[in-house]
């Protein structure tokens, strides 16, 4: 990988991991920092949500009178050969749990784009959910095959950035 | 048709479900059950990345010729068709990527500085028979992207061995479906010709688990697999890494493919993330249905579903 996308990686996990931290209440993973600086503001705006969705509810907060709803972002810079470039990463919390995470930046993979680009008329309405109880099923099938050692992760993750 | 036996359990990291649609004994299903669980615990001592014990990891700090399982040709062919298919982003030398990503045995979810580009396939692995494997150096498997869905159709092979025709297979959301020995729909989408009912499969919602954003309808003969970036989903990465952007594609938040096998269904899921559906339609028969990350839905014709869309509230 060269370095300028290596770069940008860290930033957008830096700021992920910022982001993520304030917005449960976690404390910063400051590994990752070096290469982004947040500066974090509660916004009622809603966030632009450009193909980078990537809801997190598997991470819950403990604390969950600590963050009021909202959705917080986090705008963080990075040098490439092309000069100063910035990423914006925005959280929505509700009920004390991220319900989304988006990132400007992701445009810039060119392969998803083009991919979304020659696709597009094919997409049509939004789906929207309805509850499982209010549904006649025999079976699911979705993302739910997280198991156990996964959320139990999510848990240590947790414990380990509080100490 | 009529459940007569159902039983759940957890297995290689999630929840499984086996449902009989026709009458079993008390012996019968004890000894399929115990069947079941021996055949799925021999495809995780050879596969899983996870285990310190599986032929997988002893392949990763060795390099040497390995005689694998004889259940490795079928998906180790497939693994190979996508790659070509994909332009070599579906590989399972994907595996030492996704364990720097943080995705490894000890579930650490921390990402490594930086992760690297798998190797290209001929460089590493050649094939001297189908399941026979040389590594001409140590390397780190990962067969996820198809091999949940494929010992779905494993363990199905273990009832019908015992006589169950008629069954569901249920490995945490990707789902095997048959009724009766009869020849299979022409068509995922087929309305039942005889008696043979579809299954009702809900799609589940890709960031509430609580709610589906449809229901599909599986003809018997078909399987059913789903994959959703979002749910297992860790510090900008999810369980899918692109090898040629190392990242995690983020342009769907879920897909839905019906085929008449598990292996082929759960493989071309992965492979939905990096390619698009017409070309992958040119050498394999499904259908399929995507949500974009902005939730619009785009499904192949014959993905016989009802989806719950903003227009109809």
């Amino acid at each position: 990988m060269d370095q300028p996308q290596n770069q940008k990686l860290l930033a957008i996990i830096g700021l992920v991991v910022i982001v993520a931290a304030v917005g449960v209440g976690l404390a910063v993973n400051a590994k990752n920092q070096q290469t982004a600086s947040a500066t974090l503001a509660p916004s009622a705006v809603a966030t632009n949500q450009v193909a980078s969705t990537t809801a997190t509810p598997a991470v819950e907060s403990a604390n969950t009178s600590q963050y009021k709803d909202g959705t917080y972002s986090a705008t963080g810079s990075y040098e490439s050969p092309g000069g100063q470039e910035s990423i914006e990463i925005s959280v929505t919390v509700k009920n004390g749990v991220i319900t989304a995470t988006s990132a400007q930046e992701a445009a810039t993979d060119h392969d998803s784009e083009e991919y979304q680009q020659r696709f597009i008329a094919n997409y049509k309405s939004l789906v929207v959910g309805k509850s499982l109880d209010s549904v006649s099923l025999g079976r699911v099938s979705g993302a739910s095959l997280t198991g156990a050692g996964f959320n139990d992760a999510i848990s240590q993750i947790k414990t380990q950035a509080r100490a | 048709m009529i459940t007569f036996r159902s039983h759940r359990f957890e297995a290689i990291g999630t929840y499984w479900v086996i449902e009989a649609y026709e009458p079993v004994d008390d012996e019968a299903w004890a000894d399929l059950l115990a069947a079941v669980a021996a055949r799925i615990e021999a495809f995780d001592q050879a596969y899983s990345r996870f285990r310190p014990d599986s032929l997988v990891t002893t392949m990763a700090a060795t390099a040497g010729t390995y005689q694998l399982p004889t259940d490795a040709a079928a998906l180790f062919e497939l693994y190979r068709e996508l790659y070509e298919h994909t332009g070599g982003a579906m590989t399972p030398l994907i595996g030492g990527t996704l364990a720097a990503a943080g995705y490894d045995a000890n579930y650490s979810l921390m990402p490594a500085a930086a992760l690297l580009v798998p190797p290209a396939w001929d460089d590493v692995m050649a094939f001297a028979a189908p399941n026979q494997l040389t590594l001409h150096q140590p390397a780190l498997l990962d067969v996820g992207a198809a091999g949940k869905g494929y010992l779905a159709d494993l363990v199905g092979e273990v009832l019908e061995a015992a006589g169950l025709t008629s069954y569901c297979v249920d490995a945490g959301g990707d789902i095997r479906y048959r009724l009766g020995a009869s020849e299979p729909a022409a068509a995922a989408s087929e309305p039942a010709a005889s008696a043979a009912e579809p299954l009702r499969v809900g799609l589940e919602h890709p960031a509430d688990p609580t709610q589906v954003i449809g229901v599909a309808e599986l003809s018997p003969g078909w399987s059913i697999c789903g994959s959703a970036g979002n749910r297992r989903a860790w510090a900008g990465y999810h369980h899918i890494v692109d090898p040629r952007t190392l990242q995690s594609p983020r342009h769907l938040a879920a897909v839905w493919v019906t085929a008449r096998t598990t292996l082929l269904a759960d493989a071309l899921t992965t492979a939905l993330f990096f390619v698009a559906p017409d070309t992958l339609r040119r050498y394999y028969e499904f259908e399929f249905a995507l949500v974009r990350a902005d939730m619009a839905l785009a499904a192949s014709p014959g993905f016989s579903a009802a989806f719950f869309t903003a227009d109809q509230s």
